[in-house]
């Protein structure tokens, strides 16, 4: 049995979270101090495998700025956020994009869509 | 010249500038403009591509240029007249002076004027750090907006100073693009910034976040070479001698506070305090100058996106309300400063209506209540479990509680 104190960085309030159980068999016993639904499932993911959602830029091609903004539709495993970056580095977009448009479907398996989160003409 | 008069003039396309102008448009105000000098609207949230935003307005975890889009669509879905790559020169005299390359040098009326300018970054002359002047050393923002938007990779070895959450936020940026973040320093002995981006942000990367420190020398000729680090005492902020230490770095990112940008609020004689560097205002956003209301950054720094929204439509909404002439008019009782409050916005509270109090502690503390005072008769009081001058703190004050006072006092004890 683990018990971890974990601050939620879902909203600004910060709450810290005590969570226990047992990570490596992904078993919650018990999970305390949480004061939205957001920060119970935050802080039950960050005990077992924590997530992020992951954002960056992608190169433009023949658009009037050279970058557009770009993130994960769903928090991704954290530990991968170094690999992913590697991934993205790669990307090449054109054409029109409005937020939410999807790049890349089911980005390096994780289930999460890379998506533009900005604009382009 | 100016034939045209409009209702409601917003100077600055950012978060506040079109949150204000669609309020105005919502409060039935006919003749909009907004006056932007950057080429496109959305200010700083272009640059901000990280997540975060919108937790509260839209109930969900935003990216920056998310969240100016959906402000900019709502603008273009209506009459709203946007002047882009416009330089503001002057305000008053229910006018603004502005420039661009169409229209050349302008004059445009309105019947009410918002100020929505935002703030800016304290840089090296600000903050005063000895040695040299190398290449090398940025102001977080502008480090990120080189990054995020240009393209331009800023360094390989960083070390930030202040943790504030630009400085935290591109600690992440840099470290996820390729580069080495050796070191966040910070004067205080507490986060500038945000907990969360504390967490995420360094934490996640094992960044060490190296309380009560500054730096005491920029090395390097040509291109920075590296910074002196020392602790501080923590009472006098003045450096200890002997513990300095070099981080050898080619790169510098300045976090170090950001300041309202209010020369044109200034030129037009408007008040303005000397705590939040913004124009005083009550709770209708209105200045010292009747006509011109003001929002957002501009005003008094905001932690949260979210919360200049808020204020901005309030603020849109009186400026319309103001030049339809339903806007009334009332004398005003001051908001005053207790124990371990820094400011409070707005400074005037008109006691006939609501007044939601925005304030800011001075000293992060744990375990405290807030109280509310009207005169000397406490009004409200609140449990919190912990208080920090980064993250802002609100109460609502209703007029009832306001009848035949001289002022309302906040206090954290």
């Amino acid at each position: 049995m683990v018990t971890k104190d974990i601050i939620c960085i879902t909203c600004p309030q910060g709450c810290i979270i005590k969570v226990s159980g047992d990570p490596a068999k992904g078993e919650i016993a018990s999970c305390e101090g949480f004061k939205c639904k957001r920060g119970k499932v935050y802080a039950e993911n960050e005990f077992i495998r924590p997530l992020r959602i992951l954002t960056s830029s992608v190169k433009t091609s023949g658009a009037a700025v050279p970058l557009v903004a770009v993130r994960t539709s769903a928090p991704i495993p954290k530990e991968m956020q170094m690999e992913a970056m590697e991934e993205v580095k790669k990307i090449t977009v054109s054409g029109k994009l409005v937020p939410g448009d999807v790049i890349v479907k089911n980005f390096m398996g994780t289930g999460a869509d890379l998506v533009a989160s900005g604009r382009l003409d | 010249m100016a034939e045209k008069i409009y209702d409601v003039i917003v100077v600055g396309g950012g978060p506040a500038g079109l949150a204000a102008a669609v309020g105005a448009k919502e409060a039935g105000a006919k003749d909009v403009l907004i006056v932007e000098r950057d080429v496109s609207l959305g200010g700083i949230l272009q640059q901000c591509i990280h997540p975060g935003f919108g937790l509260k307005y839209f109930n969900e975890e935003l990216s920056g240029p998310e969240y100016a889009y959906r402000f900019i669509e709502k603008v273009k879905a209506t009459d709203i007249e946007v002047k882009l790559d416009t330089m503001v020169l002057e305000v008053g005299d229910h006018c603004v002076v502005g420039i661009n390359p169409k229209d050349g040098l302008f004059t445009a009326q309105g019947k009410s004027i918002v100020l929505a300018m935002g703030c800016r970054e304290r840089t090296r002359g600000a903050i005063m750090t000895p040695g040299t002047r190398p290449a090398g050393v940025y102001t977080a923002g502008a480090a990120q907006r080189l990054v995020n938007r240009q393209n331009m990779m800023v360094g390989k070895k960083v070390v930030i100073l202040g943790s504030g959450d630009i400085g935290m936020i591109m600690a992440r940026r840099m470290t996820l693009e390729g580069a080495k973040v050796l070191a966040v320093a910070e004067l205080m002995d507490y986060t500038a910034g945000l907990t969360r981006n504390r967490v995420q942000c360094l934490d996640d990367f094992g960044i060490p976040l190296l309380l009560s420190h500054t730096i005491v020398q920029i090395k390097g000729n040509k291109r920075l070479e590296g910074v002196v680090i020392a602790a501080v005492d923590p009472a006098t902020k003045k450096p200890i001698p002997g513990t300095e230490e070099l981080y050898e770095c080619d790169t510098l990112l300045l976090s170090c506070g950001l300041i309202p940008e209010n020369e044109l609020t200034k030129e037009a004689g408007i008040k303005i305090n000397p705590i939040t560097s913004g124009p005083e205002v009550n709770q209708f956003m209105q200045t010292s100058e009747e006509y011109v209301f003001a929002c957002g950054n501009v005003v008094h720094v905001n932690d949260l996106v979210d919360n200049v929204t808020d204020e901005s439509i309030r603020a849109g909404q009186y400026a319309a309300q103001y030049a339809q002439g339903t806007l009334p008019k009332a004398a005003e009782i001051p908001s005053v400063t207790g124990n371990n409050v820094r400011y409070i916005c707005p400074q005037r509270i008109c006691p006939d209506a609501p007044a939601k109090l925005f304030f800011r502690a001075a000293a992060p503390k744990l375990g405290v209540t807030m109280k509310v005072y009207a005169d000397d008769k406490e009004i409200f009081s609140k449990k919190l479990i912990k208080i920090n001058p980064g993250e802002m703190e609100h109460v609502e004050v209703k007029p009832e509680d306001m009848k035949g006072v001289s002022a309302i006092k906040i206090e954290v004890v």
